[in-house]
């Protein structure tokens, strides 16, 4: 038992160590990593890049590899620096054929994105959201007094006595299934900030995978059924934004990484993308009367695709270097042959074991620190059948093992360590 | 029950019956607070939006329980071990014709039930006080998130008896340096988490629970 | 020695700490009935050697042996038939006499109540009255009296003088006595004040640098030690490093000579110091005689 409670204490040394050490190594070794940003110009007809040298300081180029004055790369991206080019009195309102005025190119210019993380937050939040008056006709909404549960149905309760308000859940709930909902709910969207003009209401997904739009309108109920086709497809995530200017509510996002525009006119619009994980990837999506332009952002490469009327014209990747990289990657890959870290949200890996991506210099380490830890022994005169044991756990645990078991070696040869 | 289960309990008990006073204060004191706390907040603000926040932002507004809670653990687990490392007297209990595996564990035990009675009366506390004031949706996540901090203050505990009675200060040192790593492990702060994560937690708190033995039987067969 | 009736046994003992050898092949065993004395000066490993038999120390080599059981191993019964007292009269002193004889008294089923409440009566004190509120000696009564009421056959006593005055020291011997050599039990104990186990032991182990110096009836201790007073003008230190000197002392009006010579022998050894009739011998006391064999330091 007193072998078992010298391990447990190296059990739980390797736990903590596996989670500490690699943090402190980033802590000291990251190198900071300021974003790139894809855009696409059509003035050059190519996407265009706004990055940074080791000295931070900003280089624009384009795909082809030209390098610009930040002067050149506003001037080539009039979507994005519309506001800069036309206090500047730089903005041509003519653009690859189109005219778009500096005052429309910054009304109709909408971003939208979301992450991973932002879609476990969801899926887990608490199921209970506010259904505002959808036309205050104030520039900013009220709170209602009440918020409602979806799930099963749609239940009001009202917060300030914190009971149910009956007589409301039964009317939107009916008004619901006199449109054809089938309940319960799978997923629903909304935006549940009350800095807006007007509220576009909740979207639902029922049970037969069906788009429905639910607002309030002078305290009663307004159903519209959408012309969606998801194809059976899960679904995992509807995202709401409302912008008096846009003629679209938000976006659908499905697990295996569709992307759906939600219009305003009951129909949704399909972006094609080859390779987007929304539990892992982030995504940027600019919409703007020149074109849609969505960033898929991985580990390590950020891909943009371009669009035109929903349809897929061409797309970019671009390398992204990480925080660790080169030989400080190299080292972490060999000090750590594992590391944990927790996520708190995602349902597939709650608590995330990272495996060292180099496994062959890795063990090369390990050995060495065997070698080492054996050495030690001999020297501190303290080799004993557990050595062996020993041995076996840093093989297994590498560098934190290693050092747990040093840590509780006995340097002094007291019979404290027996 | 152990034959001697009762016994070693009982003995426990005596050691330690102010700190359990103390203990039940401490907690009592900060639920009644938190209980007040909401309750100002619920009267001067919408009631709808401080249950919107708590919903967007995870809020935990009973957060100071988790301070009371650790706080808890962390005293019971060094005054529980400090009588036995002081003069050497855990040698009476090593001593006394019971398996000693048993008297280690029992020891450990009694600590166990008191961290799981403050576990027990604090999420009764919070839900109760949160019924007043927050629809089901919102209470009834909150048992989870104090279990997370039950599994925390359990391997406080653990930390705290452990580098207690440990009686040579060099290992002392050394065992925080192996074990305090693992605190703050299982920090949980948002609802409706993933049980499998508890789950993990659960056996780590269970596997750090018995760490104690690792200094106990030093002490039994070391000094 | 009838080996059936060994009832601790030390063999080839032998400990270190660190690179200081402590223990160097100690050996003895104690008999069922004896009352046995574990004497040392101070790091002459008294305190490893009880440390060992209590199990709380494991040995680099050798065994201790208690009721046929390694020390470091004892089953329960056998723990119940041994009374261990902790350097210092440990106990649970955040417990009332009440309260520790309810605790103690689930542990052993021969708990003998009176011999408690008769401790208790001498104690005389309430039984809500905590430990840590007692003096020194009334703590060594308790932690006697839990000894004798669990009926243990075999009572461990490590330095049981540890903060006691003469009076208390003495008291607890008394009662110690009392209870042994009524009821057989067998006894190994040490103190750091020597002549208070003269009246007590039977039989005494003097250990040095951790080997056994001498292992015999107390009686026989003091065998070819002899005691002179020799008065204080004289030129002494010629005498301290003769082969038959083993101690010198002064006192207020003499000096104090322990020697193996007889009385003849040492008339010898000092005719041309001192006159025959200034040679006046003495009875050794047992401390005299440790101190003898030990030397001072």
């Amino acid at each position: 038992m007193k072998l078992y409670s010298k391990y447990l204490i190296v059990f739980i040394a390797v736990f903590s160590f596996s989670m500490i050490m690699p943090y402190f190594y980033s802590l000291m070794f990251v190198k900071n990593t300021d974003k790139d940003f894809i855009y696409y110009s059509e003035i050059i007809d190519d996407f265009a890049i706004r990055t940074y040298n080791a000295d931070r300081n900003n280089i624009y180029k384009d795909k082809a590899g030209n390098i610009y004055s930040e002067h050149e790369f506003k001037q080539i991206l009039p979507q994005v620096y519309a506001r800069d080019l036309s206090l500047n009195n730089k903005y041509t309102e003519i653009i690859n054929n189109k005219i778009v005025s500096a005052e429309d190119m910054i009304k109709y210019n909408f971003y939208l994105s979301t992450t991973a993380d932002k879609i476990d937050e969801e899926n887990i939040r608490i199921k209970l959201i506010p259904i505002f008056e959808s036309q205050s006709g104030s520039a900013s909404l009220s709170m209602p007094v009440d918020l409602a549960r979806i799930g099963e149905n749609i239940t009001f309760i009202n917060a300030r006595t914190n009971k149910v308000d009956t007589e409301k859940s039964k009317l939107f709930t009916s008004e619901l299934l006199n449109n054809g909902f089938v309940f319960p709910v799978k997923i629903f969207g909304s935006n549940p900030d009350v800095r807006k003009s007007f509220d576009a209401g909740i979207f639902l997904l029922d049970s037969n995978n069906q788009l429905f739009n639910l607002k309030m309108i002078e305290s009663k109920p307004v159903v519209e059924k959408y012309k969606a086709d998801f194809n059976n497809e899960e679904i995992a995530l509807i995202s709401i934004k409302e912008n008096q200017y846009a003629n679209f509510y938000g976006f659908v996002i499905s697990k295996a990484g569709n992307i759906y525009l939600i219009n305003r006119n009951s129909t949704v619009n399909k972006f094609l993308i080859e390779d987007y994980n929304p539990y892992k990837d982030g995504l940027r999506i600019n919409i703007n009367p020149l074109h849609t332009l969505i960033n898929v952002t991985k580990e390590t490469e950020q891909t943009s695709y371009l669009f035109y009327n929903n349809q897929l014209i061409k797309s970019y990747t671009l390398e992204i270097i990480p925080t660790l990289s080169g030989a400080r990657l190299y080292f972490y890959n060999v000090l750590f042959p594992f590391s944990i870290y927790g996520n708190i949200y995602t349902a597939a890996e709650y608590l995330k074991v990272e495996i060292t991506t180099n496994i062959p210099a890795s063990l090369i380490f390990i050995i060495i620190l065997i070698i080492i830890y054996f050495i030690i022994c001999r020297y501190f005169k303290s080799i004993s059948k557990t050595t062996i044991i020993d041995m076996a756990v840093i093989a297994l645990s590498g560098i934190y093992g290693f050092t747990a078991l040093l840590l509780l070696q006995n340097y002094k040869k007291d019979t404290l360590w027996e | 029950m152990g034959k001697y289960m009762k016994s070693i309990f009982y003995k426990e008990f005596i050691k330690l019956n102010r700190i359990l006073l103390a203990v039940f204060i401490i907690n009592t004191a900060v639920l009644i607070y938190t209980f007040f706390r909401v309750r100002l907040g619920i009267m001067m603000n919408e009631p709808s939006g401080i249950w919107l926040d708590i919903i967007l932002k995870n809020g935990i507004f009973y957060s100071k329980v988790e301070t009371a809670f650790y706080i808890s653990a962390l005293l019971l687990g060094v005054m529980q071990f400090y009588p036995e490392f002081e003069r050497k007297r855990f040698r009476l209990a090593c001593h006394l014709p019971i398996n000693e595996y048993k008297m280690i564990f029992y020891t450990s035990l009694f600590g166990f039930f008191v961290i799981a009675g403050i576990w027990i009366y604090n999420t009764l506390g919070v839900v109760l006080l949160a019924a007043q004031f927050f629809p089901a949706d919102i209470y009834k996540e909150i048992p989870l998130i104090i279990f997370y901090w039950f599994l925390n203050s359990l391997i406080i505990y653990s930390f705290a008896s452990s580098i207690t009675l440990e009686a040579s200060w060099n290992v002392k040192l050394r065992l925080v340096l192996l074990m305090a790593g693992s605190l703050g492990a299982f920090k949980m702060t948002v609802y409706n988490s993933n049980i499998l994560y508890a789950f993990t937690a659960l056996i780590f708190a269970i596997i750090y629970f018995f760490a104690i033995y690792f200094p106990a039987l030093r002490f039994r067969k070391g000094l | 020695m009838n080996f059936n009736n060994v009832v601790i046994s030390v063999a080839n003992l032998e400990h270190s700490y660190g690179s200081t050898k402590v223990l160097n092949g100690l050996n003895f065993t104690i008999e069922k009935g004896k009352i046995f004395g574990l004497f040392g000066k101070n790091g002459a490993g008294k305190t490893t050697t009880i440390n060992i038999l209590m199990g709380f120390l494991t040995p680099e080599k050798g065994e201790c042996i208690i009721y046929g059981e390694k020390a470091a191993s004892l089953s329960n019964e056998n723990k119940r038939r041994i009374g261990l007292l902790h350097e210092g009269h440990i106990s649970y002193d955040f417990m009332t006499l009440e309260q520790t004889e309810k605790f103690y008294k689930d542990f052993f089923p021969n708990w003998e109540s009176k011999t408690f409440a008769y401790f208790m009566e001498k104690l005389g004190l309430p039984k809500n009255r905590k430990i840590k509120h007692m003096s020194c000696g009334q703590r060594s009564q308790v932690a006697l009296a839990v000894l004798m009421a669990q009926g243990a056959e075999t009572l461990i006593l490590d330095d049981f003088s540890m903060g006691l005055d003469a009076g208390y020291r003495r008291l607890f011997l008394d009662h110690l006595n009392q209870f042994v050599k009524d009821n057989n039990k067998t006894i190994l104990i040490t103190s750091h004040i020597v002549q208070d186990l003269e009246r007590f032991v039977d039989e005494a182990v003097i250990i040095n640098k951790g080997h056994v110096l001498l292992s015999a009836p107390l009686s026989n201790i003091k065998d070819g030690i002899y005691g002179y007073k020799l008065p204080l003008n004289i030129d002494i230190e010629k005498f301290r490093n003769h082969k038959d000197i083993l101690d010198i002392s002064i006192t207020k009006e003499h000096y104090e000579v322990i020697s193996k010579l007889t009385l003849e022998e040492s008339f010898n050894l000092f005719k041309d110091t001192v006159k025959k009739e200034q040679i006046i011998p003495y009875t050794v006391s047992f401390e005299d005689a440790f101190i003898a064999l030990t030397g001072k330091y």
